[in-house]
């Protein structure tokens, strides 16, 4: 029982730690993201306070353990009792009937369970046993406890006396931890494996069910809780699986960032690279990637201007700010790793090593399709990729494509710089579990690809903007000034993405073909008009114009469907087989939707009043007073 | 789910694939010997016997013999054990807070089923068992 206690406190701290940065955000938290979420993070923090007192001189016991709760228990109080200056929410409503799962979410929500329980049985009677678990997370562990913090000279012992003193120290941490309240033995402590494992699942779970539907999120997370080398380890006390954990919720939250647009996900993002930075080396390599591609896609996205400026140094300055502490320790102390000396690398050793590289090449594949237990997983994941190959490097997966193409570079130039004839034996003793860190973001990634995604098709003038009026030249709109957005229009954007929708906009300016406005002054008004949907928190995918005069015979001016297969081929979608919707305001965009094979709404905000549509041939499936409303139906519709 | 029928077919295949797989594995483990390790520690009533169960007896009774007669603060060294062997580490974790000093140990805990030949310096102190002595340096 005070192992479960322990854990419950590592909660209780993780909940206060959550509530404190959530406060911040308008972040809406399922239960159980919440819950999951809060445990990562109370993992962390016990660590990063147990290094901070540990190096202030300040004896690590179980008093030291019972102050820190009633902090916490404190600030827990105050949170309540004083009100959040932004609207972050936790969703309260848990699903608990088991009548309303099918039987194929069944089969994974008992497969996972078993899963986890099959863990445990694996775990409850061992001592830490593997090597790397022995020599250096229940050794350093045991310094720890029977120290009362971190000893003297620690990060300076020898390589005989204890593995790796360089290596982030969260584990060792966290096992002291439960060391306070369990006394130091060496039964029972593996057991915080298949706890981790179990968070992260349901972490896993929580994000990937806000892109999917339950029945994929679930899959998904059975596939992954099943992989048979995760599993393994999720009763090893090795840090393998705590990184994958931390860098793949990380990752999610930074493709929910991508998808939705939603700032507050990239700053818990940026939170868990942060925390990833106390777990192991490798982190750094991630969360450079995850920088990069971060910046990246947020200049690409908007303007460089003051707001996305702070929106790239945000993330930055957070994960400086976390890691800083175990940053300052190694820099203090000159600790450096044995088997990689970033200061003793250089380009000459890289360029050394680069007939290294078809070894190295050779012995990956020979790792990962190899006939080993857990390698179909890989082969997989590979025939996804190379199946979905067109889709690679469009939209949200590109940027997904170039964090793991970084992260995977960085591992081979470790692997090259640390090699001085030991390519062999590092790659065999290591890429099988380091090809773990990337199990999560893969097997989300992998299912992305070939899940159906969602898309909300939509006219423009009239149905985001309002019909400028007048007659001639007047009708159009030729200018950024006489673009109006309809009202509620950037609500029903962001509620569509929120809800998995990519809204692409389908719609005729032959203003274009008559001269009244250049391609390249439409695309500035274009761009505008998705610098304002992304700032309200939505996104447009796609923005297909027909720039031709009617009269011109062109496919793809409305009613004919020419954009629409344009769409079908860009958005790798077979055939639209009338399981997505056209919004439109005039009978034209009734007939293309029809025909193009969409179900159609004719929304009120434009050309069309309400009655007009029982005389046209071509009638909308649905009658909506405005886009929020058509998004309304959509969202409650079964397909 | 939106899935065209035919894909749909196919991810119902992998599944099944899958779960057949990962049914086969679970119980291929026991082809390494894992399962009867495990049931025999679950038998096994306190957590001493299950360390001894687990690092072999021989080597748990010269652990628990050289924790309690090597002196706090004294330093060893480890001969006799492989390189990287998982002996070597379960021994430095069991021996801690006594540590390891491979320059001046005050003792040197031998374990090997090979005589070892230690230098002039050290006197035997006892011969545990088949495997395990301990030597102690000369004041």
């Amino acid at each position: 029982m005070s192992f479960v206690y322990a854990l419950l406190c590592v909660e209780i701290i993780g909940v206060t730690s959550l509530l404190a940065v959530a406060r911040c955000l308008k972040y809406k938290f399922s239960l159980s993201e919440f819950f999951s979420l809060a445990f990562f993070c109370g993992l962390a923090v016990v660590s990063i306070e147990f290094l901070i007192s540990s190096l202030s001189g300040i004896k690590y016991n179980f008093a030291h353990v019972l102050i820190l709760l009633l902090t916490a228990s404190i600030f827990l109080v105050v949170f309540f009792v004083v009100p959040s200056r932004k609207s972050f929410s936790v969703d309260l409503s848990f699903e608990v009937g088991f009548k309303t799962l099918s039987l194929l979410e069944k089969i994974f929500i008992l497969g996972i369970v078993f899963q986890v329980i099959w863990v445990v049985f694996l775990s409850l009677p061992m001592p830490v046993d593997a090597h790397d678990a022995v020599a250096n997370y229940a050794l350093k562990a045991k310094m720890f406890y029977f120290a009362g913090g971190i000893p003297h000279g620690f990060f300076n012992f020898s390589e005989d006396l204890v593995a790796h003193p360089d290596y982030p120290i969260l584990l060792p941490a966290v096992m002291n931890w439960v060391y306070q309240f369990t006394g130091f033995e060496y039964i029972g402590i593996n057991m915080i494996m298949p706890v981790i494992f179990t968070a992260f699942i349901i972490l896993f779970y929580s994000l990937v069910f806000k892109i999917f539907s339950r029945t994929y999120a679930l899959g998904a997370s059975f596939l992954l809780a099943t992989i048979p080398q995760v599993a393994a380890y999720a009763g090893i006390i090795h840090t393998d699986l705590v990184l994958a954990a931390f860098v793949s919720c990380a990752f999610l939250y930074f493709f929910l960032f991508l998808k939705n647009n939603d700032g507050d996900a990239l700053l818990l993002s940026a939170l868990f690279f942060g925390f990833s930075l106390w777990v192991k080396n490798e982190a750094v390599v991630f969360t450079a990637a995850f920088l990069a591609v971060c910046s990246s896609a947020i200049l690409s996205r908007e303007r460089p201007h003051a707001g996305s400026l702070r929106k790239i140094l945000l993330p930055v300055l957070i994960v400086i700010l976390i890691a800083m502490p175990w940053f300052i320790v190694k820099t203090k102390y000159g600790v450096v790793n044995s088997d990689l000396d970033v200061s003793k690398v250089s380009a000459v050793s890289i360029l050394l090593n680069i007939k290294e590289i078809p070894a190295m090449l050779n012995l990956f594949q020979q790792e990962v399709f190899g006939p080993k237990k857990w390698n179909i997983f890989w082969v997989l994941f590979f025939a996804a990729l190379i199946w979905k190959r067109k889709t690679l490097f469009k939209d949200e997966n590109k940027y997904v494509s170039l964090f793991l193409g970084l992260s995977v570079v960085g591992y081979f130039i470790g692997y090259m710089a640390i090699t001085g004839g030991n390519l062999y034996f590092y790659i065999n003793t290591t890429i099988s579990r380091f090809m773990i860190h990337f199990t999560g973001i893969c097997a989300f990634w992998m299912v992305w690809l070939i899940w159906d995604k969602k898309f909300l098709f939509l006219d423009r003038d009239g149905v985001i903007c309002a019909e400028k009026g007048g007659e001639g030249k007047d009708v159009y709109i030729t200018r950024w000034e006489d673009f109006n957005f309809l009202p509620k229009v950037l609500e029903a954007l962001a509620a569509a993405n929120t809800a998995g929708y990519e809204c692409v906009v389908i719609s005729n300016q032959q203003c274009v073909g008559k001269g009244y406005i250049s391609q390249p002054e439409l695309d500035q008004i274009t761009r505008k008009m998705e610098e304002r949907i992304i700032k309200a928190g939505g996104r447009l995918a796609k923005v297909y114009y027909c720039p031709h005069l009617k009269s011109d015979g062109c496919v793809c001016h409305k009613p004919k469907i020419g954009l629409f297969e344009k769409a079908k081929r860009d958005l790798d979608i077979a055939d639209f087989s009338r399981k997505y919707y056209y919004v439109g305001d005039a009978e034209r965009d009734m007939e293309a939707g029809s025909k193009a094979g969409l179900k159609t709404i004719l929304v009120l905000t434009g050309k069309t009043k309400r009655g007009d549509e029982k005389n046209w041939i071509y009638k909308p499936d649905y009658v909506a007073a405005d886009l929020l409303e058509a998004v309304g139906i959509i969202m409650h519709s079964k397909l | 789910m939106n899935l065209t029928a035919s894909k749909n077919n196919i991810l119902k295949l992998l599944m099944t694939v899958w779960v057949i797989l990962w049914v086969v594995f679970v119980i291929r483990e026991s082809k390494h010997g894992q399962y009867e390790t495990l049931f025999k520690l679950y038998k096994t009533p306190s957590p001493e016997l299950k360390m001894r169960e687990l690092y072999g007896g021989e080597l748990y009774d010269f652990l628990v013999f050289c924790s309690r007669n090597i002196p706090q603060g004294s330093t060893y060294e480890l001969i006799g054990f492989p390189k990287y062997a998982l002996n070597e580490v379960r021994a430095r974790f069991f021996l801690w807070p006594l540590r390891q000093d491979k320059k001046s140990p005050d003792y040197k805990v031998v374990y090997s089923d090979i005589p070892v030949e230690t230098k002039g310096d050290y006197v035997k102190q006892v011969d545990f068992n088949a495997k395990g002595a301990l030597y102690v340096r000369k004041r």
